[in-house]
């Protein structure tokens, strides 16, 4: 074999190499090079995951939808008792584990339910006894306020009893329910789902939309709930009012100088101040399903004002609030924006792969010409 | 013979009620979840210490505290009952007549509300509904002098008027609330499971001290259920056994409530029915009460858990008020001497 030779087969040999460890870097999804990953929780706690679990524990209405909604409810066995009662669809499934014996869900965060979360929780790992939690794989999701949580010593408590807790009450961004979505998926699948990407990529559609419109004065919209006997508008803090931003929206109830996530103010003024065309994105629960309260609301602001319904599910930890997202764009921009959430276009990924390997193809094409030129040499 | 006969019945009623209330304990504890209790020998294995990591945690760490609080404070509450209505010799009393139950949840809704100083936060809500408690006592009981006397009229006038001005106080703290609403609101309806084994063995002594001196008052009662005057002229200090009754009374309930909430119609309900069953000795029906007051919140409090399926760990106060309610409303019903009153 003659020196050119030689080195020709080199070169292919080395472009062979890196291509082919290039591959499996491209190919690799987010797992550490040791098949485990990291997850840290809202309050900063980071547990390790050799890979996904095989039951998981969710307190909280927002993150039993989100493991529903990822395709991972089999994997629930405790949940807390809002999440069963809660009458979307999306919780179905969760019922019907319950009425097969395969999950509980009695209790809840609040004292009138402690014990009785405490008890079904406790009784999930008691593996003696035919519980199938794995304390030392699995993992408990808690979701609720520091009062109860912290406070109240409900996370100390199954710290104190050997359960790997995931501890997230702070979400108050569009972009934070992502990151929270994307951990979830994590956890039950060891990988990041689809629908991830759908969450980012609706935002992504409406921003690229408005600017190829070039749409300059954003429509201006606010949240609407009730509480304490009044409307309340929405303000920095509320996942809903962050959602009118990501969707293009200006949330004109953004107020600063508060610290409440939402504040009592006078309708009428804020629609004689940014007249008619204001949309309100109102409570259904709160609001729109209670006829008397809907009344109330079209007598301060007027009929001419366009009120949509806003889903609970929309308004938490939940996919579901890529729905609102793009609900909140279609309706602020219905000329741009209508029908189904948009899907992601897959198209850019695969592209990336082809032309990977058409680079590949060239460079073993183009090691072969050279080696037979040399030859011929 | 007739003596031997009602010292049977009485021996046979007692032993009747133990039994149940043994039932209610094991019940009480035996509850995991919706779908799952344990069985009477995986409580009596756990209790010997021969139970798994689960059913320990579960047995003695969640369902035994509050078994045991649910026992003193069903009883306590009860005998209480019965030594109001003797007291007032009205049927409608109840322990908290006086507005004891609207101090407490001032005190507890205060103590959630805001944040005081120098007080250990994981006490302040007992000590304060403590207080409260006691302090509204204190009230009722002043107010209600006139020229150095008090009766019975003027009290339970005074404890109605000092009871809905707490009560406003309390709704408006409610309304204010914000995130502290659930707490309050919850606490007014009684949860046995607030209770930890420290308060518990706080509540212990007061409760069975105060009861055991409540029911040497039996006798006493007995005479003033005649009437104050009738039972002056049997020997009985009346103003001096009414303050003793007063003060032993709200001692129960400021260490009951205060750890549990307000769980009401134990004290209206239990005695009526134990007046139907044995008449109306209250050396009877004091330490009748005692079981009986036990039996029926353990009861409460299984049942408060065995819904949770359908409508969530009830608060035990609903569940009281649910079947006291219609039981007396039935007893309201039959004639008042059916009700052995008179």
């Amino acid at each position: 074999m003659t020196g050119s030779v030689k080195t020709g087969l080199f070169t292919v040999m080395v472009v062979a190499m890196f291509a082919l460890s290039t591959a499996a870097i491209v190919a690799s999804s987010d797992v550490s090079a040791d098949s485990g990953f990291y997850i840290t929780d809202g309050k900063g706690n980071t547990i390790h995951f050799d890979g996904p679990v095989d039951h998981i524990i969710t307190i909280g209405v927002g993150v039993t939808a989100t493991v529903l909604q990822l395709g991972y409810g089999e994997k629930i066995v405790v949940a807390d008792k809002y999440s069963s009662d809660n009458k979307a669809k999306v919780f179905d499934q969760l019922r019907q584990r319950i009425s097969e014996g395969k999950a509980v869900a009695d209790g809840t965060i609040y004292s009138s339910g402690v014990d009785a979360l405490k008890s079904n929780v406790i009784d999930a790992a008691d593996t003696e006894k035919g519980g199938v939690f794995d304390k030392y794989r699995d993992v408990m999701i808690l979701t609720g306020s520091d009062t109860y949580l912290i406070n109240n010593g409900l996370l100390k408590y199954f710290q104190d009893n050997g359960f790997r807790v995931l501890v997230w009450n702070d979400i108050v961004e569009y972009a934070d329910v992502i990151v929270f979505a994307e951990k979830m998926s994590l956890i039950v699948s060891g990988s990041i789902s689809p629908e991830i990407n759908k969450m980012r990529n609706v935002v992504k559609v409406i921003d690229d939309k408005l600017k190829e419109e070039k749409v300059v004065d954003k429509t201006e919209a606010f949240y609407l709930t009730y509480s304490g006997n009044v409307f309340k508008v929405g303000n920095v803090g509320s996942i809903a009012t962050s959602m009118i931003v990501a969707a293009g929206g200006n949330a004109i109830t953004i107020d600063t100088s508060r610290s409440e996530s939402t504040y009592e103010r006078n309708l009428t003024e804020i629609i004689a101040t940014y007249g008619t065309d204001v949309v309100i994105f109102a409570d259904s629960a709160n609001i729109v399903q209670k006829p008397d309260r809907l009344e109330e609301l079209e007598k301060q602001v007027g009929r001419d004002v366009k009120i949509v319904e806003l889903d609970p599910l929309w308004n938490n930890y939940s996919i579901e609030s890529m729905q609102g997202v793009w609900t909140m764009a279609c309706a602020m921009y219905p000329d741009y924006f209508q029908g189904d959430v948009p899907e992601v276009d897959t198209s850019s990924g695969n592209d990336a792969l082809v032309m990977f390997i058409a680079g590949v193809v060239l460079s073993i094409v183009t090691a072969g010409v050279v080696i037979y030129l040399m030859r011929k040499g | 013979m007739v003596a031997m006969n009602k010292g049977m019945k009485m021996l046979m009623i007692s032993v009747i009620m133990i039994v149940l209330a043994l039932v209610c304990v094991f019940l009480d504890l035996s509850w995991v979840s919706s779908t799952k209790s344990y069985t009477l020998q995986e409580i009596i294995d756990t209790l010997m210490g021969n139970g798994s990591w689960g059913s320990d945690i579960i047995i003695k760490e969640i369902n035994l505290p509050r078994v045991v609080a649910g026992l003193f404070v069903g009883a306590g509450l009860a005998v209480c009952g019965s030594a109001m209505q003797a007291v007032f010799r009205n049927p409608l009393a109840s322990p908290y007549i006086l507005g004891l139950s609207s101090g407490a949840s001032l005190g507890a809704a205060v103590s959630m509300m805001f944040a005081i100083p120098l007080i250990p936060v994981m006490i302040t809500t007992p000590l304060l509904a403590f207080v409260c408690c006691f302090a509204t006592m204190v009230l009722v009981y002043s107010m209600s002098r006139i020229g150095g006397t008090v009766r019975t009229e003027t009290l339970i006038l005074s404890g109605v008027a000092v009871s809905s001005l707490l009560a406003a106080l309390v709704s408006f703290l409610t309304f204010i609330a914000g995130e502290n609403l659930e707490g309050i609101v919850f606490w007014t309806m009684g949860n046995l499971g607030g209770a930890s084994w420290e308060e518990i063995a706080f509540m212990i002594p007061i409760i069975t001290t105060c009861i055991v001196l409540l029911i040497t008052q039996a006798k006493a009662l007995n005479a003033m259920m005649l009437g104050d005057i009738h039972a002056m002229d049997l020997g009985i200090d009346v103003k001096r056994t009414r303050l003793i009754i007063l003060i032993l009374t709200t001692m129960i309930v400021a260490a009951a409530v205060s750890f549990v909430g307000v769980i009401g119609f134990i004290g209206l309900v239990i005695p009526h029915i134990l007046r139907i069953i044995l008449g109306p000795d209250n050396r009877a029906i004091m330490p009748m009460s005692i079981i009986a007051g036990s039996s029926f919140i353990l009861i409460c409090d299984y049942i408060s858990h065995a819904v949770a399926a359908q409508f969530g760990t009830l608060p035990i106060g609903v569940v009281t008020a649910l079947i006291g309610a219609p039981v007396f409303i039935y007893l309201l019903m039959k004639r008042k001497k059916e009700v052995g009153w008179n």
